[in-house]
């Protein structure tokens, strides 16, 4: 097991260059020349030099990328070239947002998109069934931003029930000093119930808008994950052996379906710490998508930069874990 | 193995905790904030809050070091200039400095400070505080300039030629003569000295808070110390700056509300949202299509703020057609810009003949009438210059959305079907934003293009000079005008305002004549606020301060 994880870790290294490279190369090779971008419709041919200078783009492109290397391996993912401030220092503050968010989503996909799915097996080629994997292809097909601008309308706006965006009221946020960044966390260790329930309701929207797509997901994948152990013999001899259908379903059946459906998690919770940026952009909130999306409008390249190698870092990370916990989950899954 | 099964979740449940707690325990080591006594546990929020929805979070709150809209918003709520502008306007008017004056030869500035200002830091606002502000922007040795540790102050060197040493420095030496009175020497007359100073990048901040920041003053993690309205509490990034009303404030009665909190909105569709929502008081940088939805809300009212861009359609003389001024004038005719404003602009836009911005209209030849749509005649005159059949042009449209043409392409495509009308084929083309702006001042250039201007003080100066002076022709062919260029200097050199305006409408009429950038369109940006607010009154410089709203 000690020696999967290790091997699995040394993989990571070709993967994690790779990425680099890509974002390095991206960034670089997009036309146009990032000074001038940077300096605008007012610029002169000398502070573009300049700047062309100060960021390093009068060096052969190998040697750029063996700097940027250099800095990574210590952490040093440069300034944003408009606030200045170090890109590790933005995503330190930021991530704990994005996280937030992204588990928030999560749960709702996991509470609400695996008992879609196994209603929708059990109950196969019922009206619930249709109905779920209806509205599960309406989910994986919305876009997000507009998505998000409907539920605040009707939430926020007409309704009033809720905040249209941000991550803390502007009265709760007066009194309020982060602990760990993790609000819902921090009001908890504050044992600040007005502060919990300002969080949770800046939290609901952009939780449910974010977790549509990964929910749809989790639906058909558990509802075909279902439907193929219902149809093996253990079931059958379950069900012979006079098992309350509950426990067939619930104990037999749904343990064994969660194999793909972890996986799915895996993959789709790296997804949503990515796919955050339209998200947090509609909702005003403070992680590392909104700032990825500034980043962009603004051509802050070391922004971008960060913020992707952060986002595909945690995306990889996230998968490897998911592969151990097979072993966890399934007894027979042996690594050698 | 065995208790490794058993106890397998709870023992990943342990790490999971540990590793979250080790993992945030970094992040809360580094201040995410800094709040000086500000928040205290429980206090609620006073009963006077205004909030403003800003496009975004500001870049920094250090003054001189900024040049983008969010982070002067703020500032002009935490700073003073020396000099401001009656609200609504571009009319210079004292600030910090009482009175000033130009010397007869227009070489020296003399500037009367207010006696008895205080920065919020308790430390006294004098002569030395400004030529210490000064000295930060314009001498690169200055040892609280902080420029080895990446600070630029570009915009000083684009609005006065350069930094102290530079041969082109507009600025010579800057003095504290006494307490109360600072001495600008000039290399040569800059007439539009007072507006430039006045800009927003100019706010005088507390030169003992910033020797006690560093570098990192106007950071989020930092702090930001003026004279103005408003005090600095916090900078949450990415979400909020929180301000305080100054009770020592200068002006009497302001600023009327007790806090001031910018929430940073990035995208108009939430803006506007959350403007309905009441979660935000006034917010700007709308989008125009945005106008009805805020028009059908009876709690929002509408605002416009008074244009200080222009969106101009560039005719360049290096290609041979359009070396005729009547060529030119041909395809002013040609286009019917009321209909194209109004198609794109709705209430937004305004077109005249000025290349200045109807705030500057004082300095504008009022005679002129702008060229009448006339496809006929404009076609009779092509061929009367020698293209009975037309000719080809390239036009060039922006790859962004810009204020002054927010959607370049369908503008573009107006362009072209007008033109084709009397016969001349237009294709479009367009690249790169940064390949765009880059390759049109590359010899020979475009043929034509489309591109705008949005001012950085209130003085025709900034319009004209940086359009049609010398050196600031290049993407025309270094097109020349021996009599504007004599006029715009001598209006650089004239104190007398309205000797000053009598020269730029002269300059005005020629321009007009000579139809080498057509101004097509002055753009007002979009803003909004609810009903119960009052006393804001949008500024044509972008941004104002927020020390006369109040919430009802």
């Amino acid at each position: 097991m000690g020696r999967y994880i290790l091997r699995r870790l040394l993989n990571l290294i070709p993967v994690l260059l790779g990425i680099t490279l890509l974002v390095f190369l991206f960034l670089h090779l997009i036309p146009g020349d990032p000074a001038v971008t940077l300096l605008g419709d007012r610029a002169t041919p000398e502070q573009v030099e300049n700047l062309r200078e100060k960021l390093g783009l009068n060096e052969p492109l190998p040697l750029q990328y063996l700097a940027f290397l250099r800095d990574l391996l210590t952490f040093d993912l440069g300034r944003s070239i408009f606030t200045g401030v170090p890109i590790i220092e933005e995503i330190k503050i930021r991530w704990p947002a994005t996280f937030e968010l992204s588990v928030a989503a999560m749960l709702i996909a996991l509470g609400v998109g695996v008992p879609a799915g196994v209603i929708a097996a059990v109950r196969k080629n019922s009206l619930v069934d249709n109905a779920t994997m209806t509205g599960s292809l309406i989910g994986v097909s919305m876009p997000v931003y507009w998505l998000g601008l409907l539920l605040i309308y009707l939430f926020a706006v007409n309704l009033r029930w809720l905040p249209p965006s941000g991550r803390l009221g502007i009265d709760a946020g007066f009194s309020f000093q982060p602990i760990t960044g993790f609000y819902v966390l921090d009001a908890i260790l504050k044992g600040d119930f007005r502060l919990l329930k300002d969080v949770l309701a800046h939290l609901i929207l952009p939780a449910i808008t974010l977790s549509t797509i990964s929910l749809a997901i989790l639906a058909r994948i558990t509802r075909s994950a279902m439907l193929e152990v219902l149809s093996q013999d253990y079931i059958r001899t379950a069900r012979a052996k006079g098992v309350l259908e509950w426990r067939v379903i619930f104990k037999h059946a749904l343990k064994n379906a969660m194999l793909p459906v972890i996986t799915i998690v895996g993959l789709e919770f790296g997804t949503l710490l990515g796919g955050a940026i339209l998200t947090e952009t509609i909702f005003a909130w403070p992680g590392i998508g909104e700032w990825i999306y500034g980043g962009i409008l603004q051509r802050d390249y070391p922004v971008v930069q960060g913020g992707i190698i952060f986002v595909a870092t945690a995306f990889v990370l996230i998968n490897l874990l998911v592969d151990i916990s097979y072993a966890l989950l399934d007894p027979r899954i042996q690594y050698k | 193995m065995q208790f490794w099964r058993r106890f397998r979740f709870v023992i990943l449940a342990l790490l999971a905790c540990t590793l979250t707690i080790v993992l945030t325990n970094c992040d809360s080591s580094e201040p995410q904030t800094t709040t000086e006594g500000a928040a205290t546990e429980e206090s609620a929020a006073p009963a006077t809050t205004l909030v403003y929805g800003s496009g975004g979070q500001p870049v920094n709150l250090a003054p001189g070091d900024i040049t983008d809209g969010n982070s002067i918003a703020v500032q002009k709520q935490i700073y003073n200039r020396l000099l401001g502008t009656e609200p609504g306007t571009t009319e210079i008017v004292p600030e910090l400095a009482e009175e000033w004056s130009a010397s007869e030869d227009g070489l020296t500035w003399t500037f009367n400070l207010r006696e008895g200002i205080t920065f919020h830091d308790g430390s006294d606002f004098n002569a030395e505080a400004v030529v210490f502000n000064v000295n930060r922007w314009w001498d690169p040795e200055f040892e609280f300039g902080y420029r080895a540790e990446g600070k630029l102050y570009e915009i000083w060197s684009d609005l006065f030629g350069g930094y102290k040493g530079d041969e082109a420095s507009i600025l010579q030496a800057v003095t504290a003569v006494d307490d109360i009175t600072v001495e600008f020497q000039m290399s040569q007359p800059f007439a539009a000295f007072p507006a430039a100073i006045a800009s927003g990048y100019f706010g005088i901040a507390s030169p003992t808070a910033i020797q006690e920041a560093g570098a990192d003053y106007g950071s989020p993690s930092s702090l930001a110390v003026g004279t103005g309205p408003y005090v600095f509490q916090e900078w949450r990034s990415g979400d909020r700056v929180t301000l305080t009303a100054y009770p020592d404030y200068w002006e009497a009665d302001l600023p009327k509300s007790e806090q001031l909190v910018i929430s940073f909105v990035d995208d108009p569709a939430a803006r506007l949202a959350q403007l309905r929502a009441g979660t935000l008081d006034f917010t700007v940088d709308l989008t125009p299509d945005q106008l009805p939805e805020i028009e059908s809300d009876p709690n929002l009212e509408a605002k416009l703020r008074p244009s200080l861009n222009v969106g101009y359609l560039a005719l360049n003389p290096t290609y041979e057609p359009l070396s005729k001024p009547e060529v030119r004038q041909a395809i002013a005719e040609a286009i019917n810009k009321p209909e194209i404003v109004q198609a794109f602009w709705g209430d937004l836009g305004e077109t005249d003949p000025h290349f200045t911005p109807p705030s500057m209209e004082s300095a504008q030849d009022k005679s002129l009438d702008d060229y009448t749509y006339d496809p006929d005649a404009a076609q009779q005159a092509i061929a009367e210059a020698g293209y009975p059949d037309g000719f080809d042009l390239d036009l060039w449209y922006m790859p962004v959305s810009r204020p002054y043409f927010p959607n370049p392409k369908p503008i573009a495509e107006a362009f072209a079907a007008e033109l084709s009308a009397i016969g001349i084929n237009v294709n479009l083309q367009t690249k790169d934003w940064a390949a765009y702006l880059e390759d049109r001042n590359k010899a020979p250039g475009f043929q034509s293009f489309m591109l705008g201007w949005t001012g950085d003080y209130g003085d025709p100066d900034n319009f004209l000079y940086a359009h049609f002076g010398p050196g600031a022709t290049q993407d025309l062919g270094n097109w020349k005008n021996e009599q504007v260029f004599q006029l715009l200097n001598e209006a650089r050199a004239s104190t007398d305002e309205s000797e000053r305006n009598d020269l730029y409408s002269q300059v005005d009429a020629i321009l007009y004549e000579e139809a080498v950038r057509i101004p097509i369109v002055h753009s007002q940006p979009l803003l909004a606020q609810r009903t119960s607010i009052s006393g804001w009154t949008p500024s044509p410089l972008g941004s104002e301060s927020f020390a006369t709203v109040e919430k009802s």
